[in-house]
């Protein structure tokens, strides 16, 4: 037959329990922070070249300019052009009023052949003379005006296919950079947002040692109450009394999560939202 | 000169969140382990926030605010509550205390940030 020792010794036995499972859940609670703050920790350094703050996802400021200075020197490249292509028009120009001339000066030498009599003598082969040189003075000019028009035309095409290649390989290299810059900023971003979710699951386990911490505590008030139980019963007293309503009721005051006080009463409640912020 | 914050709270890993989201806007964090700690850290030297835990060994959150407004030094320095805790009559009790903000773990970092800077004074 059980007797009151046998109980007291029972009650005491599971009592020995309790600082058990009290020490297992300090040493869960001990490696959840370690392991929590070991991780943080490794994951400071990167956070801080990331510069939480000051990375927005639009162009810098540098590359604002670095565009602003692209376009300046097109526009200025593109001026220089025209001004080549001007000077080689002014050129042709000139060229067709040599020609024109030219023309003129034929004509007038077929007025004077009409005009000069044959035996002249001296006077005629002197006009005569004069008219060969300047005609062959006017050839020589359209001769070389012309070389230098070709000339001309060589050169500014030549300079038209070398500054177009060379602005073409500088847009496809601006392009290029910003695009860089660009993918850059998006990786970070991205980063960013991937160590701001851990910064988040991190603290989740904040919430896990409160919640074991009133386990805990609930468990010292167990095996306290036991103790009692169990000497009063090797004493022969009565059993004192267990308050279960005002023990349910301490326990539910001490707890500090919507979830904790939900699962008190047998619900289930969502995990916390993020940053419920209130400004007093 | 950066602003000072100091975060009070018994846990060393989300002091270390705290620390790293602060540090990286440029902030310099002074750490204390419990309410008692952040009172002997506040010897003179410039804090231009304190965020708080509730719960915690030694000293609690809330007695420490109490006793930081009577303090001439600090009195007028914000004071932010960092806790689990989302109950409406704890974050009066908070308030009366003389809190200045109450944010609930977790936190986002991007939000505490914007937070901060909304309580300290430029």
């Amino acid at each position: 037959m059980t007797t009151f020792d046998d109980l007291a010794g029972q009650i005491e036995a599971i009592g020995k329990i309790l600082p058990l499972w009290k020490r297992n859940l300090a040493l869960a609670r001990e490696q959840v922070e370690s392991g929590g703050s070991m991780l943080a920790a490794r994951f400071s350094g990167v956070v801080e070249q990331l510069q939480w703050e000051s990375l927005p996802l639009q162009r810098s400021e540098v590359e604002e300019r670095m565009l602003e200075v692209f376009a300046g020197l097109q526009q200025e490249l593109r001026e220089l052009l025209r001004a080549l292509q001007n000077a080689h028009d002014v050129r042709n120009a000139e060229l067709a009023e040599i020609r024109h001339l030219g023309g003129q000066f034929q004509e007038l030498r077929g007025m004077l052949s009409g005009l000069v009599p044959a035996g002249m003598g001296d006077d005629g082969r002197k006009i005569d003379e004069k008219i060969m040189a300047i005609d062959a003075a006017l050839l020589r000019v359209d001769s070389l005006a012309g070389h230098f028009a070709q000339l001309d035309a060589k050169a500014t095409q030549q300079v038209h296919r070398v500054l177009d290649a060379a602005l073409q390989r500088m847009e496809v290299a601006m392009h290029q950079e910003l695009e860089a810059a660009r993918f850059l900023r998006e990786v970070n971003a991205g980063v960013r947002g991937e160590i701001s979710e851990i910064l988040v699951a991190l603290q989740h386990h904040d919430r896990v040692n409160q919640i074991v911490g009133h386990v805990e505590q609930d468990l010292d008030k167990l095996f306290g109450k036991l103790q009692e139980i169990a000497q009063a019963l090797r004493a022969g007293h009565d059993l004192p009394g267990i308050e279960l309503e005002c023990w349910l009721n301490e326990l539910e005051c001490s707890y500090s999560t919507r979830e904790q006080r939900a699962a008190h009463h047998g619900r289930s409640a969502a995990g916390p939202e993020d940053s419920d912020i209130t400004f007093f | 000169m950066s602003k000072a914050v100091m975060i009070v709270d018994d846990s060393a890993s989300l002091r270390q969140t705290v620390k790293i989201c602060l540090s990286s806007a440029g902030y310099e964090v002074i750490e204390a382990v419990d309410g008692q700690d952040g009172l002997n850290k506040l010897d003179g030297r410039p804090v231009h926030l304190i965020i708080a835990d509730v719960n915690m060994p030694v000293m609690g959150g809330f007695e420490m605010v109490r006793a930081i407004k009577q303090m001439d030094s600090y009195r007028f320095t914000p004071i932010m509550i960092l806790t689990t805790e989302s109950d409406e009559t704890k974050k009066r009790e908070g308030q009366m205390a003389g809190a200045k903000a109450w944010v609930v773990k977790p936190f986002r970092p991007e939000h505490l940030l914007a937070a901060v800077s909304k309580l300290i004074m430029p």
